[in-house]
This record gives C-alpha cells, sequence and structure tokens, in this order.
C-alpha cells in the first residue's frame, strides 16, 4: 500500500471524528451564549438566576467548546503561527520544517493525553464528585482532556506522517498549510 | 541558564513555523521536566488545561468572537459606510474620512479587527477607487482603519489583556474609548492633510441632500442598540463584561435573524468560525500557562524586574524600549499571541516602575494597531489586500503616514496618561 493510500485513509478517519466533535463544540458555544443571557435576565428581571449555570458553563460549556475543537482547529490551520521563514524557503524544508514540528509535538501531547487518562480513570474508580454544588461525577469533566489531547495526538502524528511522506517520496503526500496572507481568511 | 536555554528552544520552535501554543507547550514541558522533574509536569498537566479553558472570564472571548461573526451574518455594518459617506463624503478626502468612521462604528459593535478590516475592505474600497481614489491611499486608509476594532469596546484584545494582567477588564474597556475616539480623528486628519498635499489623489464626492442624510441614519439604530447591549452596561455598572459578552452575542444573532440571514448552513458556518478562534486563543492561554509555570519555578520574572531595577536609567527609557520591543514584535507575530505571551512577564515591571496597569493595557492595544499594518506579517493588510484584490505592496505603502501619525499619538498618550485613565475614573465603581 503506498504512503498516500495509508494517509488518505488514516485522514479520513480522524475528519470524521473532528467534524462530529466540533459539532458537539459549536452545540456547546451556542448553548453558553443562551445560557448566560439567560442567566443575566433572570437575574435581574425576577431576582432569580439560575442556580446551575456557573458550574455547567465552566465545568462542561467552556472547557467542551476547547478540547472537542482543537484538533479541527488545527485541521483548520486556525492555530496561529509565525510562519515568516516559510516565505523564505522551498518547498522541501518547508516539508521539512512542518515534518520537525509535527514530530516535536506530537510526543508532548501525548503524554498530556496518557497522563489526564490516568486522572479520568483514577476519578471514575473513586466516583470523585465536584466540591461544588451540584456534585458532579468527575471524571464526566475530566473526560474531556483525553479526548481533546488524544485527537490532537492522533492528528499531529498523521500530519507527521503525512510530512515525512512527502519529503521521501517524490511526490507531495499530504499538503503544506497555507502561509498567512495567503490565505482566505474568512472562509 | 535553563531558563535562557528553553526560551532559545521557544524561539526556534516558533522559527521553525510550530503553532504558537505548541511551541510553548513543547518548550515549556521539556523546562518543567527539568526543573521539577515529572511531578511538576504530570500535575500542571492534570490541572491547568481544565482550569483554564473552565475559567468563567474567559467567557467574553468567545462570546465577543461570535458576536462579530453574528454582525457580518447580520449585514447591519454594510450600511455604516455609506451613512458616513452621505455626510462627510464631500469634504476633501471624504471618503477616506468616512471609511475611518465605518471603522469606528463597527469597532463599537464587534471586537475583532480581522472582520472589521475584511467587511470595511468590501464596502469602501470599490466605492474609493470608483471615485478616482488613489489606491494607495484607499487601501491605507481601509487597512489601519480596521485596526479600531481593537480598541473601541468590545475589544477581544483587551479582554484578553485584563484576563492575562488580572486587571479591570470594565475600567480597560471604557479605557478604550477615548483613545479610540482619538485614534479615529487621527486617521481623519491623515487622510486631510495627504489629500492637501496632493489633492488629485482624492477627488471630491457628490453631494447628499439633508434628507437624504437622515434617511441614511436607519442604520445607527441596530448599531445603538448593541453598543448600548455591550459598552453600555458595562459603563453603568449593570453587568459584568462577561454578562455583556453574552448579551452582545445575543443582541448580534437577534438582529441576523431579523435580517433573515440565519439558516442551518450560515448558523455553522459563524459558529464554526467562532469555535475555532476562540479554540486556537484559549490553546495559547493553556499553553502559556504552562511555560508561566515554568517561569515561576525558575524565578525568571522576578530575576528580569530585580535586574532592571539596577539599572540606573529612567523609568521612561524602560518604558520606550518595551514600546519599542513591541512595534518590533508586531511586525514578525501575531497580535493575540504577543499579548499572551509577553503581558505575564513585561507587566510585572511595568507595575515595579510604578505605572498604571489599566493605562498600559491601552497603550498596548496602541501599539499592537501598528503591527496589524505593518510588514511583513500585517494582518490586516493581508486582509485587506484580498478582499480589495490590490497588490500586497500597494497596501502597505498607503499604510505608512498612517503608521507615522499613529505613533505620534501613541506619544501624547503615553505623555499624558489621564487622557486613558479619565473616563474609567467616572465609572460606576
Amino acid at each position: 500500500m503506498s504512503a498516500a493510500v495509508i494517509y488518505t485513509g488514516m485522514r479520513r478517519v480522524i475528519d470524521a471524528i473532528d467534524t462530529m466533535l466540533l459539532g458537539v463544540g459549536c452545540l456547546m458555544l451556542f448553548a453558553l451564549m443562551f445560557v448566560v443571557v439567560a442567566d443575566v435576565s433572570l437575574r435581574y428581571l425576577f431576582n432569580s438566576p439560575l442556580a446551575w449555570s456557573y458550574e455547567v458553563i465552566s465545568s462542561y460549556l467552556m472547557p467542551g467548546l476547547f478540547f472537542m475543537a482543537v484538533s479541527h482547529t488545527l485541521k483548520a490551520n486556525a492555530h496561529v503561527a509565525v510562519d515568516i521563514v516559510h516565505n523564505y524557503v522551498g518547498r522541501k524544508t518547508r516539508y521539512l520544517f512542518e515534518a520537525l514540528c509535527s514530530v516535536l509535538a506530537a510526543p508532548v501531547f501525548a503524554l498530556c493525553t496518557v497522563i489526564s487518562a490516568g486522572h479520568t480513570l483514577e476519578d471514575f474508580q473513586t466516583a470523585a464528585t465536584s466540591t461544588s454544588g451540584l456534585a458532579l461525577p468527575s471524571w464526566t469533566i475530566s473526560l474531556m482532556l483525553p479526548i481533546g489531547f488524544g485527537l490532537l495526538t492522533l492528528r499531529l502524528a498523521v500530519n507527521a506522517f503525512g510530512y515525512l511522506a512527502s519529503l521521501l517520496a517524490k511526490h507531495e503526500v499530504a499538503p503544506l498549510p497555507l502561509i498567512s496572507g495567503t490565505q482566505e481568511l474568512t472562509e | 541558564m535553563t531558563a535562557l536555554a528553553i526560551t532559545v528552544v521557544l524561539l526556534l520552535l516558533l522559527a521553525l513555523g510550530m503553532p504558537v501554543a505548541f511551541a510553548l507547550a513543547v518548550s515549556g514541558s521539556i523546562g518543567l521536566y527539568i526543573v521539577g522533574g515529572m511531578a511538576a509536569l504530570s500535575g500542571v498537566i492534570t490541572t491547568t488545561p481544565l482550569s483554564t479553558a473552565g475559567s468563567y472570564e474567559l467567557i467574553s472571548v468567545p462570546m465577543f468572537i461570535l458576536m462579530a461573526e453574528f454582525v457580518i451574518l447580520s449585514g447591519v455594518a454594510d450600511g455604516l459606510f455609506k451613512a458616513a459617506a452621505t455626510w462627510v463624503g464631500r469634504v476633501p478626502g471624504g471618503l477616506g474620512m468616512a471609511t475611518a468612521i465605518a471603522g469606528a462604528g463597527f469597532g463599537a459593535i464587534s471586537g475583532s479587527s480581522t472582520a472589521s478590516a475584511a467587511t470595511l475592505s468590501s464596502t469602501t474600497m470599490p466605492a474609493m477607487l470608483k471615485q478616482g481614489y488613489d489606491p494607495k491611499l484607499a487601501g491605507g486608509v481601509v487597512a489601519i482603519s480596521g485596526t479600531l476594532a481593537m480598541l473601541i469596546p468590545p475589544s477581544i484584545a483587551l479582554v484578553l489583556y485584563g484576563i492575562i494582567a488580572d486587571v479591570s477588564i470594565s475600567r480597560l474597556l471604557i479605557g478604550g474609548v477615548i483613545p479610540g475616539i482619538l485614534v479615529t480623528l487621527t486617521i481623519m486628519a491623515t487622510v486631510w492633510a495627504l489629500v492637501t498635499l496632493d489633492p488629485s489623489c482624492a477627488p471630491r464626492g457628490k453631494a447628499y441632500t439633508m434628507g437624504e442624510k437622515f434617511r441614511s441614519l436607519k442604520v445607527v439604530f441596530p448599531m445603538l442598540l448593541l453598543f448600548m447591549a455591550v459598552t453600555g452596561v458595562i459603563y453603568t455598572g449593570v453587568a459584568t463584561p462577561t454578562e455583556a459578552s453574552g448579551l452582545g452575542a445575543f443582541g448580534a444573532f437577534v438582529l441576523a435573524v431579523r435580517e433573515g440571514k440565519v439558516n442551518s448552513v450560515t448558523l455553522g458556518k459563524a459558529l464554526t468560525h467562532a469555535a475555532h478562534a476562540s479554540c486556537m486563543i484559549i490553546m495559547i492561554i493553556v499553553c502559556a500557562k504552562l511555560f508561566g509555570y515554568f517561569f515561576t519555578l525558575t524565578q525568571t520574572t522576578q530575576v528580569i524586574v530585580q535586574w532592571v531595577g539596577t539599572l540606573d536609567i529612567s523609568r521612561w527609557w524602560v518604558l520606550v524600549f518595551i514600546l519599542f520591543g513591541y512595534i518590533v514584535l508586531g511586525c514578525l507575530m501575531d497580535q493575540i499571541a504577543i499579548l499572551i505571551l509577553t503581558v505575564p512577564i513585561v507587566l510585572p515591571l511595568i507595575k515595579s516602575m510604578g505605572f498604571d496597569p489599566v493605562w498600559f493595557g491601552v497603550i498596548v492595544i496602541v501599539v499592537a494597531e501598528v503591527g496589524l499594518v505593518t510588514p511583513p506579517v500585517g494582518l490586516n493588510v493581508f486582509v485587506v489586500s484580498r478582499y480589495a484584490k490590490r497588490p500586497l505592496q500597494e497596501i502597505f505603502a498607503g499604510v505608512w503616514p498612517h503608521v507615522f501619525s499613529h505613533l505620534l499619538l501613541l506619544a501624547v498618550l503615553v505623555a499624558f496618561p489621564s487622557i486613558i485613565l479619565w473616563l474609567p475614573a467616572q465609572m460606576a465603581p
């Protein structure tokens, strides 16, 4: 099987999972807006704010929005980078840089995934609950870390594979990210 | 020594083109491991990401970004330039001045300068070019006017500064109002000066009747509504900036629904853009915190502050040096990334020299505005160039007079801190 086929196959799987998770993240963002407005309105109009809003926002909606979207944001090339040097080097060197970046970053986020997964498992086994009013099961909150970091690690690994394969093969297996100023900034 | 080595690693990773957040995570993790071992590293990894991403104050970031998306979707800002042009289009350089006014108006309902530059380019550039404006003059004024959104509340950049610096976000946002107006006037004055020097670069526009002028103001109502929902409630103390950001996003959403622009596709797009932008910012904050722990363990910030304290130079020279550093960084890096990276180190120094953190926050944003239009990484110039389909060099060339006058205004704001601090001092406590 050629590197291109393997890369495309792996990308498709990750893209599909990411699209689904991003959908969840977007719903959380939309819900966040309504919860904040409902909370403020109820507080000022009826003097009875939502008792659960603070905890639901800071335990689920905000972290959820972040962890569910973190890998898709990399896919969309929306994590800001200083890419000035890329303007002055050839395509091969750019592939080398991109490969290096992915190879160096993947182990760090893999470590984050392993450590946070261990933490979540511990929360689950000890049936720990959040210390605030709602006493939510802690693992339902900490689970978002291994999911987000795990998917980010996988995407970095697939990217690393694609860039390295592009370096070694005669054709470009994975496309290079666009350099700032050359991309459609609103797309 | 370790701190220096890890900082060099960070810079190398940034130069490779690694996303800023990832570079911070990689170098910070290595540093934490060296200084505190696996225990310190895993302690930070299990607590920091969740506590940072779940921080209640941070809600303003996704909410203001979402508000900007809904404002664009609603199209209410499209009429801004036309309204301004109807009133001032007849004076020399009138359309250029109208662009600055539209930029300020857009800034008052949106906190994203990229969104502002994009909207301004699509509405103002064609009108100015059609009237025979020099493309350099037109592109320059659009690029610099787009940066006003960063200064005039709601400003995502000021909110971020407030969160990182632990300074009152309300006071910061209100502190941006007067400088925002002054920057607008400075842009208008620069256009006037350019047109006076070379009248052929900006032919006069047509005159409008009073009836037409007042009819053009219908765009003002939805804008005022949004402005009051955010800046109004913050200034009067009715709501916190966090609550106001939710109200602003909701108000912009209602406007977009009223204009019939919301369907599953446009809503999905707006939410996706906002999720990406928010995630990018939160990721940098999370990873900067991780890196920050390393700096705390090595006591780097204190060492820098103490070292500057031993220097036998005026605090004003130190300030000039810092601001110059920001201008240089602004030419190379994204403004949001610069803020998150530098403020935790620079602010303790600023405070130790007796400068006001609110004042410094606004000053940093004014400097960041310059960074948005200076080569090679002037994001707003990229946006204008893409939307107006004009060469990058042309827009960069047109923006220089504005950079010069902007720096003059910066000097005034530095010399007279009360220009920034007066309005926040009038707020309800």
